[in-house]
C-alpha cells in the first residue's frame, strides 16, 4: 500500500519525474561511459604489458622478483605444470625462461651498390695494405669496398612454451613465427642441468641456429633484417657461458617503444639451450578467467606451488614460491593508474553533485507542495516515519527508474563498444602509442563499473533524501494545514 | 495498536447512562505574535457525552479552530488539560499522540481532506490501513460507509472527479472507518453550498441518531448550527453559553453555562 501509493505519488507530476529519472538517466550513461573507456584504456594497456611482458598472475622462486636471475630458476615440472592447470579459474598455464643478453649483429655493406658515405670512404681508405698486391687488384678492391658495421644490444629473452608464442602470432609486422615442429630436441636432457653436461649441451648449442623473433625496434637498431644471423651472448645458468646464433625469423611491435627495442622471443628449449639451461623455467605464466580475483587465485596457486620443491636439493615449502599479479610485478602502473583515476573521479563528483542536486530539487518540491496533505496524514494518525518511508521511497523510484534505464541502455551499448573498438587517428594514436596504449578506444565491460554507478545514485538519492525527511520528523500538523 | 489508549478506553467513566469521552479542564492557548499576545483560547472547561452531537459557534477569530486543535491533539494547550477517554493527551509522546488520534478520534477538515491519488474508498481504507486491519474487513467497511453517506456508486472515483460535498462525504466516512469515539469538524461545511452543506448535515445527523457517533463541529453557518443539539459559543476564546436543545424542538432554549 505504502509502495501503490509512492507510485501514485510519482505520476502526479508526471513530467517532473520524467525530468528528473532522464538527468539520473544522462548522468549514469555518461558516467558508465566515462569510467568504461577510461578502464577499457587502462585495461588494454595493462593487458598489452600483462599478455606481452609479465602475465596476470605467475608463479616463480621467491626470491626471483629481488634478483630476476637465471639462478633463481626453478626444475621444470609437468606434475606442477597439470597441478596448476586444474586450479579453478585458471584458463592456461605456461612455463617460460627469461633472461638477459647482448645481441649483436654484424652487417657487411659493399660500397658499389650503397651510396658512398663519408664511413664507407674512411674504412676503404683504412684497408690493410697488404690487400693491395699489385697484379691481383679486382680482388682487393672488392675485398676493401666491402665495409663491417657491428652493432649491440642489450636484449631481453622471452623463452616462450608453443601455445605462449602462438598468442603472439598477432603482434607479428614481418616474416614468420618459428617453426616448433621442428624444434623437438630429443637429445636435450630433461630434468636439471648438472654442471657436467653444460659444455657438451653448449657445444650441440653453438651448433644449432635458434629461431628468435625481434622487437622491430631492436632489429632496426641491430640492422639486422629478416634471415638475418643475430649473436646472443650473455651468461647462462651457474656461471657457464650463453651462446648462441639465432635466425631473425620474425619482426613484433609490442605496442611499446621500451619492449620493441629490447625483447628477443625464442622458443623455450631454444632459450634453455642458449642458457644451458635445459630443464629451467624462470616462471609460470597462469592464465586466470577475465575478471577473476587475483589475489584469492594467486593465494591458491602458491598453496598448489607449496607441494613442490623448486629445485631437488631444496625442500617442499610455500615459503619458496611467490606468486605475484601483474599489479605486484608493474607498481609504477598500477600508480600511474590510481593517479589518472583519481583525477576523473574529480569530474563524476561534479557529474554527481549536479544529478544530486536535481534530485533534490525534485524531491524538496514533492515535499514542500504537499506539506497540507502531510499534514491531514499525520492528523487522521500516520506516523511521520511512515510518511517519510514513503517520500523516501518516491524519491529513490525517481532515481532509480532513472539508474536502471541508464543501465539497460549503457550496457548493450558498451558491450557493443568493447566489442568493436573506435580506432583512433592522427597524433592522438601517435601519442597513445608512444606511451604504449593501443591507439584505440578500448570500452571495459567490467561489471564493477555498472554496479557502482547504481549504488552511488541510489546512495546520492537517499543523502539528497535527507531533508525532506527531516523537515517529515519535525512536521506539525496544525503548522502545515495552516501554512496550505 | 495503542494499548494505552485501548485501556483508556476500556475505563469506566463513572457515569451510568452516559460515557464521558471529552473532557477540557481551564483550557488555554496563547499565541505570541511579536509584541502582542493572543489568548485564542481562554479558560475553556467543558465535557462532552457519547452521542452528543454539539456545535462550537462563533464568528471568524473566535477561537474555534484553536480549540477543535486542542481537543483533537493537534495543538497543546499553554495551560490547562484535555482529557479523551480518561487519558491526559498531555501525557502523551508526539508519536503515542499520533497513534491515539488513530485509533480515538475521527478528524474532518475543512477542505482537502483527500489523498488525491487514491480512490474515495482508498481513502476511506487509509485510517483501517494504518490501524492494520485486513483487507476484507477494510473493504466490507468502507463499502458500508459509502453506502452510508450515499456514495456507493462513486466508491472508484478519484477525489478530483468528486464534488465538493461528495469529497466532505467521502472524508465523513474516512473519519468513521477507524471507529473513533469522537469525530472533530472543523467547519465541514464552510466551503460548500447550502444544498451540499444540508446534506452533508444530513448524513452526519443520521449517524449520530442510528449509530450513535458522537460529532463535534464548529460553524458560523446558522443553518448548520440549527442543526445541533447542543451549541457552544465562543466569545474571544471563551465559552459565552452552552445551549443543550430538544432534537424534536429546533427552538433556542438558552440555558446558562454551568
Ligand atoms: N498559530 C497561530 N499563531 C498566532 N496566532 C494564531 C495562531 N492560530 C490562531 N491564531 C489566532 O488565534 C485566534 C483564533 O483563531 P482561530 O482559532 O483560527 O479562530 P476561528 O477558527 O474561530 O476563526 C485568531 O486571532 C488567530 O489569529
Ligand atoms: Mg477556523
Amino acid at each position: 500500500m505504502l509502495l501503490r501509493l509512492a507510485w501514485r505519488n510519482l505520476w502526479r507530476n508526471p513530467r517532473r519525474t520524467l525530468i528528473t529519472a532522464a538527468s539520473v538517466f544522462f548522468a549514469v550513461v555518461l558516467a558508465t561511459f566515462m569510467s568504461s573507456v577510461q578502464e577499457g584504456v587502462w585495461d588494454n594497456m595493462i593487458d598489452n604489458l600483462v599478455s606481452l611482458q609479465t602475465g596476470q598472475l605467475r608463479l616463480e622462486r621467491a626470491n626471483y622478483r629481488e634478483e630476476q636471475v637465471l639462478d633463481n630458476g626453478f626444475e621444470a615440472q609437468d606434475a606442477l605444470l597439470a597441478d596448476l592447470r586444474s586450479i579453478d579459474g585458471i584458463t592456461g598455464v605456461h612455463p617460460r625462461l627469461e633472461g638477459v643478453v647482448l645481441a649483436s649483429h654484424t652487417r657487411y655493406t659493399t660500397a658499389d651498390n650503397t651510396t658512398p658515405d663519408s664511413t664507407a670512404r674512411d674504412a676503404l681508405a683504412e684497408a690493410p695494405a697488404a690487400a693491395r698486391t699489385p697484379g691481383d687488384r679486382t680482388p682487393a678492391v672488392r675485398a676493401e669496398a666491402r665495409t663491417r658495421e657491428d652493432r649491440t644490444r642489450i636484449g631481453l629473452i622471452q623463452g616462450l612454451d608453443a601455445k605462449a608464442l602462438a598468442l603472439r602470432v598477432d603482434r607479428l609486422v614481418a616474416g614468420r613465427m618459428p617453426d616448433l615442429s621442428a624444434d623437438v630436441d630429443k637429445t636435450q636432457p630433461q630434468g636439471a642441468s648438472p654442471e657436467g653436461q653444460l659444455d657438451a649441451a653448449q657445444a650441440r648449442g653453438a651448433r644449432r641456429t635458434g629461431q628468435a623473433l625481434l622487437g622491430k625496434e631492436l632489429a632496426e637498431y641491430l640492422r639486422a633484417d629478416l634471415g638475418d644471423t643475430v649473436v646472443l651472448l650473455g651468461q647462462g645458468y651457474r656461471g657457464a657461458i650463453a651462446a648462441q646464433l639465432v635466425v631473425v625469423l620474425g619482426l613484433v611491435d609490442l605496442g611499446n617503444p621500451e619492449l620493441n627495442r629490447a625483447t628477443i622471443y625464442l622458443p623455450l628449449a631454444d632459450a634453455q639451450r642458449l642458457f644451458a639451461a635445459s630443464g629451467l623455467w624462470t616462471g609460470v605464466v597462469l592464465e586466470p578467467e577475465p575478471y577473476s580475483n587475483l589475489d584469492a587465485l594467486s593465494a591458491e596457486v602458491r598453496r598448489v606451488a607449496s607441494a613442490y620443491a623448486p629445485l631437488d636439493q631444496l625442500e617442499a615449502d610455500a615459503a619458496l614460491w611467490a606468486s605475484p599479479t601483474w599489479a605486484d610485478m608493474l607498481p609504477e602502473i598500477q600508480q600511474a593508474r590510481e593517479a589518472d583515476e583519481g583525477g576523473s573521479i574529480l569530474v563524476l563528483i561534479i557529474l554527481y553533485l549536479l544529478i544530486g542536486f536535481g534530485i533534490l530539487g525534485t524531491v524538496l518540491m514533492m515535499t514542500l507542495e504537499r506539506r497540507y496533505e502531510f499534514g491531514v496524514l499525520v492528523a487522521v494518525g500516520m506516523r511521520r516515519s511512515r510518511l517519510a518511508a514513503m517520500v523516501l521511497l518516491e524519491g529513490l523510484s525517481v532515481s532509480l527508474i532513472g539508474a536502471v534505464v541508464g543501465l539497460a541502455a549503457s550496457i548493450p551499448l558498451i558491450h557493443y563498444m568493447a566489442a568493436n573498438p573506435i580506432p583512433l587517428e592522427g597524433s592522438l594514436a601517435e601519442t597513445y602509442e608512444q606511451y604504449g596504449f593501443d591507439p584505440v578506444f578500448a570500452f571495459s565491460t567490467a561489471p564493477d563499473i555498472f554496479w557502482r554507478q547504481f549504488i552511488t545514485v541510489a546512495l546520492i538519492a537517499m543523502v539528497v533524501s535527507a531533508y525532506p525527511l527531516y523537515r517529515i520528523g519535525k512536521l506539525e500538523p496544525v503548522e502545515a494545514m495552516r501554512a496550505g | 495498536m495503542n494499548t494505552a489508549a485501548r485501556s483508556s478506553a476500556a475505563a469506566p467513566s463513572g457515569h451510568t447512562h452516559a460515557e464521558l469521552v471529552l473532557e477540557t479542564v481551564n483550557l488555554d492557548r496563547t499565541f505570541q505574535n511579536g509584541p502582542e499576545r493572543i489568548h485564542a483560547v481562554s479558560d475553556v472547561s467543558f465535557r462532552v457525552q457519547r452521542g452528543e452531537f454539539t456545535a462550537i459557534v462563533g464568528p471568524s477569530g473566535s477561537g474555534k479552530t484553536t480549540l477543535l486543535n486542542l481537543l483533537g491533539g493537534l495543538d497543546s494547550p499553554s495551560d490547562g488539560h484535555v482529557r479523551i477517554l480518561g487519558t491526559d493527551l498531555s501525557a502523551l509522546k508526539a508519536s503515542e499522540r499520533v497513534d491515539f488520534r488513530l485509533h480515538n478520534i475521527g478528524f474532518v477538515f475543512q477542505a482537502y481532506n483527500l489523498i488525491p491519488v487514491l480512490s474515495a474508498r482508498e481513502n476511506v481504507e487509509f485510517t483501517m490501513l494504518l490501524q492494520g486491519v485486513d483487507a476484507s474487513e477494510r473493504h466490507r467497511r468502507s463499502s458500508e460507509l459509502l453506502e452510508a453517506v450515499g456514495l456507493s456508486s462513486e466508491a472508484e472515483r478519484r477525489p478530483t472527479k468528486l464534488s465538493g460535498g461528495q469529497q466532505q462525504r467521502v472524508a465523513v466516512a474516512r473519519a468513521l472507518a477507524s471507529k473513533p469515539a469522537f469525530v472533530l469538524a472543523d467547519e465541514p461545511t464552510a466551503n460548500l453550498d447550502s444544498t451540499s452543506a444540508s446534506a452533508l448535515l444530513d448524513i452526519m445527523a443520521r449517524l449520530n441518531e442510528r449509530e450513535g457517533t458522537t460529532f463535534l463541529f464548529s460553524t458560523h453557518d446558522q443553518r448548520v448550527i440549527d442543526r445541533a443539539r447542543r451549541v457552544v459559543t465562543l466569545v474571544d476564546g471563551r465559552i459565552d453559553s452552552d445551549d443543550r436543545r430538544d432534537p424534536d424542538t429546533a427552538g433556542t432554549a438558552k440555558t446558562n453555562p454551568a
